[in-house]
This record gives C-alpha cells, structure tokens and sequence, in this order.
C-alpha cells in the first residue's frame, strides 16, 4: 500500500524534521510512529531503550498536529521525539537510573527539564538505557543490560549516558536527554558520533535528576548539531524554583568566537595519536575558516582525574545514603535494622558503584579528610582558575572529547582504572563548571568516530553551541548516522 | 575496609575485601597526583560553596497536589516501598 505522505531522510536534524512538519511532507503522528518502529527495532537491537511509551507519544503527537492545524505551533521542538535517560524521573514509566536498587521505581512526576520541553510540545517516546547510577564510561553496569556502538556492535557506546547517545548516533528527528557528572554525555557522544552538550553548572533544573555528584551534575541534550543542543537548552534553561542552585543566565550579545586555543596537555601521551591528529586537523579546518587558533597549557589537567575521584565518590556517598531498602528500593529482610541497611544496599547495589560508595566514604571520613576531599577542593579551586586565566586569551579552549575510541564491550570492565582514564579529558568542565560541548570530528581507519571538545567561559554557552554550529556547516560529519546506506 | 563498610552501610564479605582494598590502594597511589600540586601560600578554597555564590530557596509556602513539587498522595509513594502497610513504612523493631 502507497503512503501518501513522505517522511524525512534518518540523518535529518530536529531542525531540518520540523521544517519538514511545516511543510508537510508529513504530519507528527506519522514521523512519531515510525520513530517508534526505530525503537523497537534497531533500537532495540543495540539495547539502547528501556520503556517505550508508544500509546502516550501518539496522542501527544496528535495533539502536536492539531495545533499545527490551527497556526498555533509551539515552536522548534513541537512534534519532535525525545527520550530521557533513566536516571531523569518522568510521569510515566519507571526511572531506575539502571540500577537493582532502584527497578520498578515509579517517580510519578517529570524533571523540570522533561516537563518544560513537554510543554513546548516536544514528545517523549522513551527511556534510554544508562551506567548503573550514571558510573560508568561504557554502558556495560547497566541493570539493563550492556548497550552496543551503533556504528559496531562488538563495542561500548561510551558512558555514562550510552543509550542516549546511542540513539542520536542511530538516527535523526530526535533529541535525548542525559546526564553529565565527568562527561558523562561527550564521551558516549564521540563514541557514537553524534553532538552532545554540557551546559553550564546552574543554568538547567537538576530537579527530577537521580543526584550522582551534585556539583559536577548537569542534565544535558545529545543530538544530531549543535543547533539542535541549542534549540534544547533554550527550552529547558533557567531559574526553576524546585532547584536552588539553578540561575537565569542572560547572555550579553556578544561577538561570536574568533579565537580558540588548542590545551597542549589534551594531545600528549596518552592520547591516541589518530585522535590527536584527527583533532588539531578539525583546528586547521576552523584556522582556514579565519578562525584563530593559539596553543596554552593548563598545567594541572593531570591531576584533575584524581580531583574528580575524590569529590564525585564523596559526593555519591552521601547522595546514595538515601536508598536504605526502607523507603525506596531493593529491601533484603532482616530482623535488625542495621543489617537490613547492610545487606539491601549491597545487593542492591552493583560492584562498580559499591566501590565508589566505599572510596567517598573513606576520603570523607575522620583522619582522612583533610587529606583528599579538603585537599581535592583546593585543587578544584586552582583548576578552575586555570581555566578561568587560559580563557583571558581566548574564547574556547579544543581538546579531543577522550583520549582513546571506542572500544570491545569486556575490554575493560574489569580494570576500573583503566576506565576512569576515559574521563581524564572531560572531568575539567565538571570541576569547573563551564560549558562544553563535544563534536563529531572524523572517523578512524576502522571506521569508529572520534570527537573533538570546545569548552568556554561559565554562561558562554550560547557562544560555545554557534561555534558548533558553524563548525557544522564545514563539513557534513554530523549527517551521518550509523547504518544509513549512503544515497 | 570493615571500618569504612560499616559507616556506608555497606555488608561486605570477607572473599570481597582482597579485591576492595586493592582498588582502594590503587585509587589513593593515583590521588597522590593531588600532593603533587603546588599551592599558592595564602591560598583558600571555600570548600563548601565552590560555585554559586548563594542559593536561592523558593517562597516558603503551600503547593498544591497538581503543581510541580506538590505533595504526593500516599499509595504512590508507599508503592516504592517493598513493605508498605496502614499508610506507613515497616522496619524491624528498633525500640523495645
């Protein structure tokens, strides 16, 4: 049977999908219908979806199309699919952050940040799969199973926010919803080739987001550009009486970036050099676009890995002290209290995040936290400032997002060291809170994406997302999505 | 490691401890990184609000059930518990 409507190319962006609504080639219902035949097929073959709201999705879909109908659109994101990673709470479903402790976790309430793009009529369709409590580099913690690369099958889709990502790499009309505490969302971006942004710290609602670090924490937008992250942000953005900590940010009209530095310690050993050569190509590229790029350094990049050890295992020990088996969660019985605590959170919590539970209670408690997490602040402190000096002299600073690609699902789930070192790029903007956002740049001689990091001063997010975008309109990297046949 | 356990209220058994200490001492010789940095004199970090400078708290007053952050009824929040009874949270006898 013919259809008398047609629908856009996989790889088309949010943008592109709803000037295509506009000009209807076809309606919501339609683009949202097929989008959920994506995620119970392909989708599902990576694992990258949870839940599925299909019933929900179609009737927010009509209700997208009758507005259209009637002139009354509610702008970019109207009628476009999104899912929200399983550590954001929404209305329907569960949000478990993939964790045993937490499945069958009903919030019963949405984000700020999903009710907000909710009412600006964007669709949810889903949950994606995470890194059990959002720990993780490689989506293989998952009480949901581990999460394939798109783009290979036999390999991570980064971490923590994998199934996100994985989704944006997969296909188009959509945005997705993650979360980023030491990269969280640019990592898995890289690894999936697709865009992924971190705004500042503050400027997005946590309310609603399963807490892991809460001075690193930040909920973030994984897309197919940077115009895309940007539309999202606009939504979501801004004081939300639920969070204390989040703030309006009204950015001056500013000139756009004209000068980038490249942080010479991003490229050094370590680094794979595919990478690094991949990168400082993507600088040549915006030098020949008449921006200008100048190398700095940012001396202590080394020991911000351990900095972020330190701060983000205390802070999950402390915010995991909630899930006690009493009031939510997994409950193993027990006549004393005590060990019902002991017990419910051992088994209900996995391997990976017991340890961290276990170092941020070490490094907090008496004797030793004059040590590491006091001197883990004073450290933070000097990181931030180094930033803060590096961009006197320039408006971005370029790194690669990771410093190596993606690699076999079991090759290192069982070294969580080696693990850690995928962050060693990524954790500065978390410890710093400044934006950051990650690029597809290229693709490796296996064909495996690798991705560059933009990063700017606090509440220069606007900037940072046009800088993407015009990156974007000099190559076509970000209008390829895994397994789309060329043509 | 017991030590540490038990504040996190955490069970752990003694095949698990090897292999905790190990990654813990791991973890400390790489935060040894830390030690390495070297500190202005005279240098203070504030290291209980690092990045806002103050936090803003909402009016205090009533929500109603329907608005962001209202109250919740008490079935939905006692189905998040696995043993729910009469509108309360059972736990083991902690008095008497």
């Amino acid at each position: 049977m013919s259809q008398d409507y047609q629908l856009p190319p996989p790889h088309f962006t949010v943008h592109e999908t709803q000037q295509w609504l506009t000009d209807g080639h076809c309606n919501s219902r339609q683009l949202v219908d097929r989008y959920l035949e994506f995620l119970r097929g392909p989708a599902t073959d990576i694992n990258a979806v949870v839940e599925i709201f299909a019933e929900q999705a179609l009737k927010q879909a009509d209700a997208s199309d009758a507005r259209r109908q009637a002139g009354q659109s509610l702008g970019p994101l109207d009628g476009i699919p999104f899912t929200a990673k399983m550590n954001i709470t929404t209305r329907w479903g569960t949000s478990d952050a993939s964790s045993s402790m937490l499945v069958g976790f009903r919030a019963g309430e949405d984000a700020t940040v999903v009710r907000r793009l909710t009412e600006a009529g964007a669709v949810l369709v889903g949950k994606s799969s995470c890194d059990e409590f959002a720990m993780g580099a490689s989506n293989e913690t998952s009480v949901h199973g581990v999460v394939s690369n798109p783009w290979d099958h036999q390999r991570v889709p980064g971490g923590s926010s994998g199934g996100a990502a994985a989704l944006a790499g997969s296909h188009g009309w959509s945005f997705h919803l993650g979360s980023d505490t030491g990269g969280s969302i640019r990592q898995p971006a890289a690894f999936c080739s697709a865009t992924g942004f971190k705004p500042t710290w503050g400027r997005v609602s946590r309310r609603g987001l399963i807490a892991f670090g809460s001075s690193l924490d930040q909920i973030c937008p994984v897309a197919r550009d940077a115009r895309d992250c940007r539309d999202v942000l606009a939504v979501m953005e801004g004081r939300d009486p639920l969070d204390s900590t989040s703030r309006d940010f009204s950015e001056q009209q500013q000139a756009p970036i004209s000068r980038v530095a490249l942080i010479r310690e991003g490229f050094g050993p370590g680094i794979d050099s595919v990478i690094g050569d991949t990168v400082r190509a993507a600088a040549d590229q915006m030098a020949a676009q008449g921006i200008e790029v100048i190398e700095t350094s940012l001396p202590h990049l080394e020991a911000a890995n351990a900095c972020y050890q330190v701060i983000s295992t205390a802070e999950a020990s402390s915010n995991l002290a909630r899930y006690d088996g009493v009031h939510v969660g997994h409950r193993v019985a027990s006549d004393q209290l005590q060990s019902l605590y002991e017990k419910s959170r051992h088994d209900g919590f996995g391997a990976e995040v017991r340890r961290r539970i276990l170092l941020g209670t070490f490094v907090l408690s008496a004797g030793y936290r004059d040590a590491y997490y006091s001197r883990a602040q004073v450290v933070r402190d000097l990181i931030r400032k180094g930033i803060d000096e590096a961009l006197e002299d320039c408006d971005a600073l370029l790194t690669p997002v990771s410093p190596f690609g993606p690699f076999p699902i079991g090759d290192k789930i069982d070294d969580p060291l080696a693990l850690y070192a995928c962050d060693i790029l990524t954790v500065t903007a978390n410890l710093a809170g400044v934006p950051a956002l990650a690029l597809p740049c290229g693709f490796d001689d296996d064909g495996l994406p690798i991705g560059l990091q933009l990063m700017g001063a606090r509440g220069s997010d606007e900037r940072i997302l046009e800088l993407g975008e015009r990156w974007q309109q000099w190559n076509d990297l970000h209008r390829r999505v895994a397994g789309e046949v060329a043509g | 490691m017991r030590k540490t356990a038990g504040l996190a209220r955490l069970q752990v058994s003694d095949e698990e401890i090897p292999a905790l200490i190990d990654h813990l001492e791991k973890m400390l010789d790489m935060v040894e990184t830390l030690r390495a940095v070297e500190v202005p004199d005279g240098h203070r970090s504030d290291a209980d609000a690092p990045q806002v400078e103050v936090n803003e708290t909402r009016v205090d007053q009533p929500v109603e059930g329907d608005d962001p952050g209202g109250p919740r009824d008490r079935e939905s929040i006692g189905n998040n518990c696995s043993d729910w009874r009469d509108g309360t949270f059972v736990t083991p006898r902690v008095v008497g």
